[in-house]
């Protein structure tokens, strides 16, 4: 490994500083979960590494009231598992976190990473899309608001500038919706999936008034399944329905290979998925299986 | 004389390993500290296949705490040969493929060795690496061994005439006629992927000199260092007794560790060169692209029954891919397929085996080195007789079977030295009624039902097999009472977590009476003791085992003589009893074992007494001219998801049959771990190349093993047929639970698709693959 530099800034404010808009070798390090993978691999080579886990307490901390949770960038996906909040207004987050990778990473890695990345085999990102979240992102010119389903610009790529942080993510109580994701591993089951489906839903046993349905892993980027939503929206579900729900989805999205399954077998997951998600969430199964 | 107190065989001993590991004391390679060390990183081929033209180190060795870059012709003043003389001879082998230190002008796989840097630090040795420039042409690669052996297929090898490396058949019976006769015929064609070893530690080398005494020493986490000497002595054209090499402790073998990789030679002739001590620990990715391993295997089949579904003949061809070297023999696809006979009467047999040269990492065997292909491509055909002549599949094995009357029994196969394939002992048709009688094999067809009610799809898998175990030619030990009273047992056997030495503990202990702790075992060290072998074939119980064993009762007798000559006693009158010989019945009249060793350790000018040779002490090459073959058979319980293909495993049986058995806990954990390897061989573990021959699974991430949530709990059953082979009775064990595994899941995961007359036939079994099995089928 090249040698780098590390910075270890007590402030967002000053972490921001020491970021250089053109310069991709100078890069924000939080759990370092993903970074130093793709360091330790030759395919990326910091100058400059700048540490978040010095900055200010407040920015790994949840807060929560009767608008949801504000989740501190720099927390810990442990954290969030653990925490007495989260499961109260987003219990699909938790149940997520149980098949997210291993207590080990999960034990360093943050939410803020998590996203930031931009892999599109991570199983946040579908997950907070369909729960809506907002993220904050912070940049010498100061702070912007930004859907997390704006966040993503394609395979590993984020709108993002390079001297913008996340520094927090704010997630809507999910109140009566019920939600389900659907980690859909080919090997273990904290695995990297194939396929992530998460549907969130605003109805009754039969009934969809509204929903969102977000896919990742086997598309390019985390993806909104926008003609299966409208497919649904309003009706009373179906199997016919569903399977036509299905078929749609695979129109909303940009297919990627890898070794987990080839385009068509992924195609063919999603048509499946997209009705057990649907199901699973009108039938109170979160997707934990 | 016959040991007194009950037998210590057959009870569950705790591991005298497991203290100091589980205390954190293990000390494997990476632990030992090499004063002045410098460390080693290897630079590797890029491409599968090239012409190497120029390595420019220039700039690496101008890198600070760079001490040599080094290549093939900076090594070569201090080698023997181009090549590394480690051929097991074989007349199957068209050419000599030795493996090479590293590479001279043609690179032949992807991770192929080609230059080393040895530096300060390894970090400083790899950012070396980075600044070595390869002038390379790039050649086609051959990454298909069907494809390879086609005419006009590229040369995996330019110095090789075509890539048919080895060529080999099996052949008995008159087969045309069995075919004349069938009532069916049944074509199945099988593509086999196996993976790697994948042991927890990764390869290791340090190599100290010492230039006071001018001997190498080569600390290596290999499964054989007598053979590893061996080489080196060869290779580097020096004395036996100026290399020693020693294994410490090591974090599992399963086969790769048994090869000799280039950088065991790179290693000890760059610290000659260099006059300095050097260490190389491999990572892991140098661990997925040039640890050896096994691949894939072609085969064309077609088998002959009659109306009742008894084997009549079986022929066909067998494409293995062999990598681009040679450096473990052309073992592999023979084992795979002499075993496909398995526990069953074949009455005639014709396969070519074609090896083929391919631009991979060389093949070598992982656990059960290719006895799961052939017992799988048995078990497969037996399934599609059972169909095709409408019995049911435990019917058309009992139909087949080898009989307990038949034992012992003559295949008709001839084994790679010339000498038949003779199994010693079993009872197959018992071992079969047993497991199916644990698996509820008769009820399953009314659970199976009322699951498919509920929407599930659920099934019911069986597979046999027989394992050769204990490969001989003969396996050493030496036992050794010191005047302290310590026991040391030295042996050729090697131990990388198979319990070996708790095993020859619990023998020694048994004959000798006395506590574990007071005995040492040095395994896997040259300086321990002259001659040996190691871990490989399942044969350390059978032959280090019974070498010890003898070992102990020849000490044994040697104390109660001597102990009778100070006691001035009778022998017969004298029992050893709790580490001394006493009087039967009299406890306090007796010599302790440490008395006894230091009366014949010999006192100057006084005789010995009774004239007994000196040293309380034996050793036996123990010979296993024959091998002993273990059996056993698997249940397995399975469900699949017909819209997706996801197969999960619900409930896994084994009844094994290892002979006597020692340490059943020990075995317990061999049996388990191996059918956890199996699952991994069918369900999970694929190294995928590209079609330029580029690794795509060089992580955990990509490379999926089994693992806790996916390997389902197993329930093993022993049973005991003791060999009349050796003394103790004993058979091997430790990789038998891999060999029915891929079998014994793809029967049960047909037989829960069964409504979609779904045919499995290559491995691994991805979910993909699955799907596409059951579209292709409806
Ligand atoms: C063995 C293993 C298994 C895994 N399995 C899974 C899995 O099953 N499912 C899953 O979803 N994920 C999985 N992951 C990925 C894991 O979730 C991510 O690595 C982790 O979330 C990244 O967070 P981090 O804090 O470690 O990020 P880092 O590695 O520190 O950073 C990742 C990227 O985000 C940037 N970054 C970090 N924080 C910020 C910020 N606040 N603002 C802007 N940019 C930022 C960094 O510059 C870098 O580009 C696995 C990882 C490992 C190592």
């Amino acid at each position: 490994m090249i040698p780098f530099d590390l910075a270890e800034p007590t402030s967002l404010a000053a972490a921001i500083k020491l970021l250089n808009p053109d310069d991709p070798t100078i890069r924000p390090i939080a759990g370092g979960t993903a970074l130093m993978l793709m360091m330790k691999s030759g395919v990326f080579n910091p100058e400059k590494l700048i540490s978040l886990r010095k900055i200010e307490g407040k920015f790994s901390t949840i807060a929560a009231d009767t608008d949801g949770l504000r989740i501190g960038a720099m927390t810990t996906l442990g954290a969030l598992e653990r925490s007495k909040d989260v499961p109260k207004y987003a219990p699909l987050i938790t149940r997520t976190l149980r098949t997210l990778s291993n207590v080990r990473v999960r034990n360093v890695a943050t939410i803020g990473g998590a996203l930031a990345h931009g892999d599109p085999h991570m199983d946040l990102p579908p997950v907070l899309m369909a729960l809506g979240a907002t993220l904050t992102i912070i940049g010498p010119g100061g702070e912007r608001k930004l859907p997390v389903e704006e966040l993503f610009a394609g395979y590993y790529e984020t709108v993002l500038e390079k001297n913008e942080l996340i520094s927090e993510v704010h997630v809507p109580a999910q109140g009566s919706k019920k939600g389900a994701y659907f980690k859909v591993t080919t090997g273990s089951a904290d695995d990297w999936p194939a396929l992530g489906v998460a549907a969130v839903i605003e109805g009754d046993a039969k009934l969809i008034k509204s929903l969102r349905l977000v896919a990742s892993a086997a598309t390019d980027k985390a993806t909104r399944l926008k003609s299966a939503e409208a497919l649904l929206s309003g009706k009373t579900v179906t199997d016919d329905l569903l399977r036509q729900a299905g078929d749609a989805a695979i129109a909303d999205c940009e297919f990627i290979a890898d070794v987990r399954g080839s385009v068509p077998y992924k195609r063919e997951l999603m048509k499946v998925y997209v009705r057990r998600a649907v199901r699973g969430a009108m039938d109170g199964m979160d997707g934990a299986h | 004389m016959a040991p007194t107190g009950p037998s210590l065989i057959g009870r569950r001993m705790i591991r005298v390993e497991d203290g100091p590991l589980l205390r954190g004391r293990g000390r494997f390679i990476d632990d030992l500290d090499i004063p002045g060390a410098l460390h080693v990183a290897f630079l590797r081929s890029p491409v599968a296949h090239g012409r190497l033209k120029d390595i420019d180190a220039s700039a690496a060795k101008a890198l600070p705490g760079v001490h040599a870059v080094l290549s093939f012709a900076d090594l070569r003043p201090v080698l023997t040969g181009d090549r590394i003389p480690q051929a097991l001879p074989s007349g199957a082998i068209r050419f000599d493929v030795d493996p090479i230190v590293l590479a001279k002008d043609e690179v032949t796989y992807v991770g192929e060795p080609v230059a080393m840097v040895v530096a300060d630090s390894r970090r400083v040795a790899e950012d070396a690496l980075a600044l070595i420039a390869l002038d390379l042409d790039e050649l086609p690669a051959v990454t298909d061994p069907v494809a390879g052996l086609e005419y006009g297929a590229p040369k995996a090898r330019l110095d090789c005439p075509d890539n048919l490396v080895a060529r080999q058949s099996i052949d008995y019976g008159d087969i045309d006629g069995a075919f004349a006769k069938a009532a069916h015929r049944i074509k199945a064609r099988f593509r086999l992927h196996k993976g790697g070893g994948h042991s927890i530690e990764t390869r290791g080398i340090a190599v100290r000199i010492d230039p006071v005494d001018d001997t190498l020493t080569i600390h290596a986490n290999t499964q054989l260092p007598h053979r590893a000497k061996q080489i080196l002595v060869a290779a580097l054209g020096i004395g036996e007794q100026r290399i020693r090499v020693v294994a410490p402790d090591t974090g599992g073998g399963f086969g790769p560790k048994a090869a000799f990789h280039p950088e065991e030679l790179a290693l000890p002739a760059a610290a000659l060169l260099l006059r300095r001590p050097l260490k190389w620990i491999e990572d892991r990715r140098e661990n997925f692209v040039a640890a050896v391993g096994e691949r894939d295997q072609d085969w064309d089949m077609e088998m002959a029954v009659d109306a009742g579904g008894r084997m009549l003949g079986l022929r066909g061809r067998l494409c293995h891919d062999h990598g681009s070297c040679t450096p473990y023999g052309v073992a592999l696809a023979y084992n795979a397929g002499t075993n496909v006979i398995g526990p069953y009467v074949l009455p005639t047999y014709r396969l070519d085996i074609n090896w083929c040269l391919t631009n991979f990492v060389p093949c070598a065997p992982t656990r059960g080195a290719g006895r799961p292909q052939g017992m799988y491509v048995m078990e497969r055909l037996l399934d599609a007789v059972a169909e095709t002549v409408g019995i049911a599949r435990d019917e058309v094995r009992r139909r087949n079977m080898i009989q307990p009357t038949q034992m012992p029994y003559a295949t008709p196969i001839k084994q790679r030295d010339g000498s038949t394939m003779t199994y010693d002992s079993g009872d197959y048709p018992e071992c079969q009624r047993r497991a199916l009688e644990a698996g509820g094999w008769a009820d399953f067809p009314a659970r199976q039902a009322a699951a498919r009610k509920a929407g599930r799809y659920i099934g019911l898998g069986l597979a046999n097999y027989v394992e050769a175990t204990g490969r001989g030619p003969f396996e050493s030990a030496g036992l050794r009472v010191g005047a302290s009273g310590k026991i040391v047992i030295t042996t050729g056997a090697s131990a990388q977590g198979q319990g070996t030495k708790s095993m020859l503990v619990q023998l020694a202990c048994d004959v000798l009476g006395v506590a574990p702790e007071s005995i040492e075992v040095i395994a896997g060290d040259t300086a321990g003791i002259a001659l040996g072998f190691g871990a490989f074939a399942s044969r350390q119980a059978v032959t280090a085992g019974n070498a010890v064993h003898q070992a102990a009762i020849a000490v044994r007798e040697k104390a109660i003589q001597t102990a009778a000559e100070m006691m001035e006693a009778s022998a017969e009158d004298l029992e050893l009893k709790d580490g001394a010989v006493q009087v039967k019945g009299v406890p306090h009249m007796k010599r302790t074992l440490a008395q006894i060793a230091h009366a014949i350790a010999g006192v100057p000018g006084f005789a010995l007494p009774g004239g007994v040779t000196p040293g309380l002490a034996a050793s036996i090459d123990f010979p296993a001219p024959a091998l002993t073959y273990c059996n056993g058979t698997h249940i397995c319980e399975a469900e699949a998801d017909p819209e997706t293909g996801m197969v999960r495993l619900l409930r896994y049986i084994v009844v094994h049959d290892s002979g006597r058995i020692i340490n059943p806990m020990i075995v317990d954990g061999q049996v388990t771990g191996a059918v956890a390897h199996g699952i991994g061989a069918t369900l999970y573990e694929w190294m995928r190349f590209d079609s330029q021959g580029q690794p795509q699974t060089v992580t955990y991430g990509d490379y999926i093993l089994p693992s806790s949530d996916t390997v389902p709990p197993i329930e093993v059953i022993h049973m005991e047929s003791p060999t009349p082979l050796n003394p103790l009775g004993v058979k091997g064990a430790a990789e038998s639970g891999t060999i029915a595994a891929p079998a014994a899941i793809v029967s049960a995961v047909e037989d829960a698709l069964h409504s979609f007359g779904v045919r499995i036939r290559n491995l691994p079994l991805t979910p993909e693959r699955l799907l596409a099995s059951i579209q292709a089928a409806g």
